[in-house]
């Protein structure tokens, strides 16, 4: 047979293969995108039962799985940071519960065992004016002090800056810093943040995070009326009993009325646990 | 046909084909990839990696094969500058202890051999240089001591390692077991590694008690101790509340889901989950009894074939740590476990775990969690949660020293614990003959 019939015999067979996996999934495609509509409609339907609707613009996120991740404390980047910020550290206390406070010519900086920062210090520059002035001086002063995230999202308003950023790809929904700008040339650092990278082990099992699951639960406990803009899957900082940082998955959902955290695993409305 | 023609024809068959084949594999890995199920895939299998990051999950993360503790030191001591110096019961000194030592222990648990020897030979160690002190609540197998220390120990893997005392001037390491034997084997440590450690350790100066009273001569004796602890007491826990969120992932955590079977008794105040290999018996008020038919238990340490040898019990251990771990955060007890004691018999390992309050063991008449594996399956599993809160009043627990004048003529170690009186934890200071602690 000449190899010109064999190419012809070889690439019909080859359409007809990719025809069919192209068909197969296409139509798994489209069956994934009717689940899903149909799937909104519903939680909307059962949602419009406790008072809430969906905004226009709301699409339900993809369901995934995410696995709890642990964070080690870092006291040597804590000092490091304290050091940057205060010029000479001159003194150093930690208390019983896990605080450590250090002192310094220019200020006070306090961490606290669950990530909770507290500080204030000179930052030898001049009281920015406006906010884009405060943009600028405030990642000048954070790359300076260490305190550096991927993803870094720095907003100004009121000459505070705030700086949120992904731990593992994803927002920690309550991992954030305020930088406050005051008097001559002071500045006022709160929030809660992390070092270092996150770790799980090879047996940690994922977390399933639905969000139609997410939804109908804060709806059922949650009691509130309005509408729902959107939601994000992420995870929020806690301590547990051994006092390790979990980063644990939780929904954001954001309504009308405010912005509420919803825990993957428990279902449970954060304010409502603590 | 010229020959031109034809060689434009056979060119465009070969760019054809080349083409449908690369979008054959394209389209297989996209039918494969729909159609597969991301949770059942190892975390740290690349395929997972590119589904993350393709699809918004979390990536960037480490994954470790182990390397957790499944129990943090009661005590740890270091000679710095010929004075000893100490941390003890205070979560957060041990944290950061162990940072500084962990490097110093990794070296020095490097394997060795095993031989018994005589309290003499360990007061004549202690005065002759610098020290470094780990001790536990309970035995501990010296592998998985090494294991989370950064070394590796083979020979009497499975002694069960209480205090471990490394003395850098005979070069020894000393392993006081639980049962109260000595033990010794060689043991070198670099010295750069000693002197990091010693710059990085803070403590309280202390002194061992060496031959002066009838405790171990290990013991540390701090000076000016003060240590003062809150009273605890335990509030009513109920896993069967709605609002608690506990149940599910307490179920989570031993592999059912919350729409798993059940039956309930003794007028729903116990509920049984039963699923086909495994059966789960919730009391509301905190007695958990997990039961499973033997190798087909859906909680596993490891699969057949993928551990041998030391690595078997780290498995375990792991397992039983990150199933605690996930029932504690569960039901928000305030409390964390701790390994106290493991027993290997045939293919069957025992772990025992006790219940702490920030660094603090909490004693009850009986243990507050055992795991039995059978090789790589979790068959059986009881775990009494009790919630505790700390109250406003502190009590001061006798100082080491005054305890040890205190002892009788048999040789005794001591321990800080909790201990139930009255609806009240209260902690107090006991001696620990290894049968049973006595205030």
């Amino acid at each position: 047979m000449q190899w010109g019939k064999v190419k012809n015999i070889l690439i019909a067979i080859l359409l007809a293969v990719n025809l069919f996996l192209l068909g197969n999934f296409g139509m798994k495609m489209w069956q994934n995108r009717q689940d899903a509509q149909r799937l909104a409609a519903d939680v909307e339907q059962l949602l419009s039962g406790y008072g809430l609707t969906l905004d226009d613009a709301f699409r339900l996120p993809r369901d995934s799985e995410l696995p709890t991740l642990s964070l080690d404390r870092s006291r040597a980047d804590e000092e490091n940071t304290a050091s940057a910020m205060l010029g000479a550290v001159t003194e150093r206390i930690e208390q019983e519960d896990g605080t450590v406070r250090f002192a310094g010519a220019d200020g006070t900086v306090e961490w606290q065992v669950d990530g909770t920062v507290q500080a204030d210090c000179d930052t030898g520059a001049e009281t920015p004016d406006g906010d884009a002035a405060a943009l600028r001086l405030a990642r000048r002063l954070f790359a300076a002090w260490g305190l550096q995230a991927e993803d870094a999202v720095l907003t100004a308003a009121d000459g505070t800056v705030t700086m949120t950023g992904t731990v593992a790809g994803l927002p920690v929904h309550n991992r954030a810093l305020s930088l406050r700008f005051y008097g001559t040339g002071r500045a006022a650092l709160t929030g809660r943040w992390s070092f270092g990278t996150p770790y799980t082990t090879v047996r940690a099992s994922g977390t399933p995070c639905i969000a139609a699951d997410a939804l109908l639960d804060f709806a059922a406990r949650s009691e509130q009326k309005g509408c729902v803009l959107n939601m994000t899957v992420g995870y929020r900082m806690q301590t547990d009993s051994s006092r390790r940082t979990q980063l644990t998955p939780t929904w954001k959902i954001t309504t009308d009325q405010g912005e509420y955290l919803v825990d993957c695993a428990k279902k449970t409305l954060i304010e409502q646990e603590e | 046909m010229n020959g031109a023609d034809r060689s434009v024809k056979n060119t465009v068959k070969n760019v054809s084909l080349l083409l449908l084949v690369l979008l054959l594999g394209l389209l297989c890995a996209a039918n494969w990839l729909s159609g597969v199920n991301m949770g059942q895939m190892p975390a740290d299998s690349p395929a997972h990696r590119l589904y993350d990051s393709l699809y918004g999950g979390a990536f960037g993360y480490e994954v470790r094969s182990s390397g957790l503790a499944a129990a943090q030191p009661a005590q740890l001591a270091l000679t710095v500058d010929g004075t000893l110096y100490g941390v003890q019961y205070n979560l957060n000194d041990v944290d950061e202890g162990m940072a500084a030592v962990r490097p110093l222990w990794a070296q020095v648990l490097a394997d060795g051999a095993l031989e018994a020897v005589s309290e003499s030979a360990l007061l004549a160690a202690i005065q002759a240089g610098d020290c470094a002190v780990l001790r536990y609540h309970g035995g501990i197998p010296l592998s998985a001591v090494a294991g989370w220390m950064g070394g590796t120990w083979k020979q009497g893997a499975n002694l069960a390692a209480e205090t471990l005392v490394y003395t850098a001037g005979s070069g020894t390491l000393f392993v006081r077991t639980a049962d109260g034997a000595l033990y010794a084997a060689p043991a070198r440590a670099e010295e750069a590694a000693l002197r990091e450690a010693q710059q990085a350790f803070r403590g309280q100066p202390c002194s061992f008690a060496g031959e002066t009273y009838a405790v171990y001569p290990e013991s540390l004796l701090f000076e000016r101790e003060m240590l003062s602890l809150p009273l605890l007491t335990v509030e009513p826990l109920d896993l069967f509340a709605p609002a608690s969120g506990g149940l599910e992932g307490m179920l989570s955590a031993f592999e059912f889901t919350a729409y798993t079977d059940f039956y309930s008794e003794q007028n729903d105040q116990v509920r049984v989950f039963v699923d086909n290999v495994s059966t789960l018996r919730v009391n509301g008020t905190g007695l958990l009894q997990f039961a499973a038919a033997g190798e087909d238990s859906a909680v596993r340490a490891y699969n057949e074939g993928e551990v041998s040898g030391s690595a078997v019990l780290d498995a375990q251990l792991d397992c039983a740590r990150q199933l605690l771990d996930n029932v504690l955060l569960a039901c928000d007890t305030g409390t964390h476990a701790s390994l106290y004691a493991a027993a290997q018999a045939q293919d069957k390992t025992t772990l025992v775990f006790m219940q702490m309050y920030g660094g603090v063991p909490l004693l009850g008449a009986q243990d507050f969690a055992v795991f039995t594996f059978e090789r790589g399956a979790l068959i059986s599993a009881t775990i009494r949660l009790q919630r505790f809160r700390a109250s406003q009043t502190r009590r001061t627990v006798l100082p080491a020293r005054q305890a040890a004048a205190g002892t009788s003529e048999e040789m005794c170690g001591m321990i800080v614990a909790y201990r139930m009186q009255d609806k009240t934890c209260i902690p107090q200071r006991f001696y620990w003959n290894h049968t049973a602690p006595a205030a």
